[in-house]
């Protein structure tokens, strides 16, 4: 049945002002990244410049050089999400296909755990990682991180391998499959779109965590959010660099929804079309 | 977690820990070569500049030095919980009197200990070339006598106006006011409002005056200024409080009359200025000048070097105007210090690293510094021909142009401290939320200065336990 053409041009209109609102900011940060020190801070929007990538050589060559922020952020956000998916995968798959009493309590105490907000668990969790000689460490960066991520990637991927008929395994298993080979051929290649959702998530939590790495990490393991709170100094705020940090950080992941959009649209319905 | 900070704070330094040097040999500042030390700091003028250029000390010691700056508040929660944890991942702290130092003195190390020992390359010019407020507001913590911290920048707030507008318009003004405009020590807080409302009348900027005046820290910096003017304070011995720091610091004094008429005119100074001011903090009135939208403002002088290169030549420094007690400057500044926590050689390594960064060679080179700047906190520097001809235009080191009313606001009688207390934190934002609601029209001024006096009252009688 096709809408009326007032109600199509509305939602079209509310469409774009959504776009407008959320990419707007956006693409100002990557206009301020290119402009120079007074046009960033000119008190008039500067919307024609001669773009210059003194933001970006300033960012690689001053005091506080950007590229160990870039590599601990990129280890510790990558090195978390591919744990986080790993585990749990294989926890959400075990989650889903065990029958045992109390399965939804155990599923809902998993995502209970990310219900806490992060500053009530960070003075613990320093007094333990001090203990472990963890502080000051992409390892206890990363495990700091998987606290938070592994608990959502295994309720996710449970809900995923929910979706997923068991009689699929069931045929494989007839057909002389071990059970790891009919998770590994059959059930896993079906929840791709959960794994590629649960990745990314995964990845944008940690990528963009301010409040674990301030307290955990120091000198050998600051990441990208924390150098970018170098630059609100007490005489004032560093936008043209401000701006190219905000460029490089959210860059890589509006690129890395961009490819995986497909998988990512698809595991964010899934729940809604199977009614999860 | 302050509680949990401070309970395992004493158990973690109740023993000394004597340096073990690395090296031996005739150098002392080469007794520690090798050693590897974390200095955590605010994002400060002078912590960009040494960080841009630690060769020279890399070279002098062959220590390494990792420099982590951060905004104050979350160098805060990380060195609160470096001391709770009983060991020091940070040897050299950015020590802010009111957020660190008050409440986590018995975590720093007395410098004494270094600056006595024979065995360290001597302080440059002694305890005594330091600005003596300085080095008591930043350095010390009651009556004993240690020295917790060496003075490291020091933000202090004064007049900045628009030179050019007040030579163009200062016949006229004096005419039209009855009195000479031209800022200085001797101009009241009620002659500053009506130069603003003049101002205010003019084409050449659409404000006289812009403050501070969002609900933030900068707020009570902002009205502190006016508070100490009209003969009111905080608690009882306003700046001995200050100097020394207390951890009793009595019932709050802002119920009296001098701080409700304080109130009152910041009320009204703030009801004709920029509106923006409700928003701004101390950045915001700093873009606010430089963007020619005020033509003068109380602010923190280390804004001098970006109002040059902005407004180069237009921008002057007096001291703040009196009120009918005094003329009152709110200082700023911060030390550097050693966690107690720090030990071996990173701990005599930590000490050359305070020695060195506070070293008057070393605050000429930040002032020169094109990432740094900041202020000196040496006396001696303030007297080489280098320093004194910066003071005045063409300036190469353009903070040195606020060095005549900066020095003038650091007299005894001129400063503004805050209490130095443990608590203080917690005060100050009782305080700057109360104003704030003053200045929205929710409450009147006696209103606001009785609800703030309330809940600092409370916050005190809760106590500090270290």
């Amino acid at each position: 049945m096709k809408s009326p053409l007032a109600l199509r041009v509305l939602g079209t209109a509310a469409l774009a002002a959504v776009v407008l609102w959320t990419v707007v900011p956006l693409i100002w940060m990557l206009m301020g990244s290119f402009k120079s020190t007074a046009q960033v801070t000119s008190p008039d929007p500067v919307f024609f410049f001669l773009p210059t990538l003194e933001n970006y050589v300033r960012l690689f060559t001053g005091a506080n050089n950007l590229s160990p922020y870039l590599l601990h952020s990129v280890v510790a956000a990558v090195g978390s999400s591919v744990i986080a998916t790993v585990l749990g995968t294989l926890g959400g798959y075990g989650l889903s296909r065990t029958k045992m009493k109390g399965k939804a309590s155990l599923s809902f105490w998993f995502i209970s755990t990310r219900m806490a907000p992060i500053a009530a668990v960070v003075l613990p969790l320093f007094l333990m990682f001090r203990l472990a000689g963890l502080v000051d460490t992409l390892p206890g960066l990363i495990l700091a991180y998987l606290s938070f991520n592994l608990p959502f990637a295994v309720w996710i991927m449970s809900a995923f391998f929910d979706g997923v008929p068991p009689s699929l395994e069931e045929s494989a298993r007839v057909a002389g499959c071990t059970p790891w080979q009919a998770f590994w051929h059959v059930a896993l290649p079906l929840s791709k779109a959960g794994l590629v959702t649960t990745a990314v998530l995964c990845l944008v939590f940690a990528w963009n965590d301010y409040a674990f790495a301030t307290i955990i990490s120091g000198p050998n393991s600051q990441t990208l959010p924390i150098a970018a709170t170098q630059l609100v100094t007490q005489t004032g705020v560093d936008w043209g660099q401000l701006t190219a940090i905000g460029t490089i950080v959210v860059l890589p992941m509006i690129l890395a929804g961009i490819a995986v959009r497909r998988w990512l649209v698809t595991g964010m319905t899934l729940g809604a079309v199977t009614g999860e | 977690m302050a509680g949990v900070t401070a309970g395992t704070l004493l158990s973690s330094c109740a023993a000394p820990r004597t340096p073990v040097p690395a090296a031996t040999g005739g150098d002392p500042w080469r007794r520690f070569a090798g050693a590897e030390i974390n200095v955590i700091s605010e994002n400060t003028a002078p912590t960009a500049a040494i960080a841009a250029d630690l060769a020279p000390f890399t070279q002098l010691t062959g220590v390494k030095v990792n420099i982590v700056s951060l905004e104050l508040q979350a160098l805060v929660q990380r060195v609160a919980l470096d001391m709770a944890g009983g060991q020091a991942q940070y040897d050299v702290i950015y020590a802010d009197p009111y957020q660190v130092l008050a409440p986590y003195h018995d975590g720093l190390a007395d410098l004494r200990e270094f600056i006595d020992d024979r065995t360290y390359p001597p302080l440059e010019g002694g305890l005594g070339d330091f600005v003596p407020t300085q080095l008591a507001a930043a350095g010390s913590f009651g009556d004993g006598g240690q020295v917790y911290a060496l003075p490291y920048d020091a933000p202090t707030m004064v007049w900045q106006y628009r030179a050019d507008l007040f030579a163009k318009y200062r016949s006229r003004m004096e005419a039209e006011l009855g009195f000479d405009p031209t800022p200085g020590p001797e101009r009241t807080w009620e002659e500053y409002r009506k130069i603003a409302e003049w101002f205010n009348g003019v084409d050449d900027v659409p404000y006289g005056t812009g403050h501070q005046a969002k609900q933030h820290d900068s707020l009570m910096c902002d009205f502190s200024n006016v508070l100490w003017s009209y003969g009111g304070d905080y608690f009882e011995n306003g700046q001995e409080l200050g100097l020394k720091g207390s951890t009793t610091p009595g019932r709050c004094l802002l119920r009296e009359p001098a701080a409700v008429e304080a109130a009152e005119f910041y009320r009204s100074l703030v009801s004709i200025a920029h509106p923006g001011s409700l928003g701004w903090d101390w950045d915001g009135v700093g873009t606010a000048l430089r963007a020619g939208q005020i033509a003068m403002a109380p602010n923190w002088h280390e804004y001098a070097a970006s109002n040059e290169s902005v407004l180069p030549g237009k921008v002057e420094y007096a001291p703040l105007p009196r009120g009918p007690h005094r003329s009152a400057n709110i200082y700023g500044g911060t030390g550097i210090g050693i966690s107690a926590n720090s030990s071996g050689a990173r701990r005599g390594a930590a000490w050359l690293f305070v020695n060195w960064a506070t070293s008057p060679g070393t605050q000429l080179s930040n002032l020169k510094s094109k990432v740094g700047g900041g202020t000196p906190t040496r006396n001696s520097l303030y007297e080489l021909p280098e320093a004194k001809a910066a003071m005045h235009r063409p300036s190469a080191l353009p903070n040195m142009l606020t060095a005549t009313a900066v020095g003038a606001a650091w007299e005894a009688e001129r400063i503004g401290l805050r209490p130095k207390i443990p608590m203080w934190n917690e005060c100050d934002t009782a305080l700057f939320t109360e104003l704030s609601r003053m200045l929205a029209g929710q409450q009147t001024a006696k209103d606001a200065m009785n609800r703030a006096a309330d809940r600092i009252d409370r916050i005190v009688a809760r106590g500090w336990a270290a």
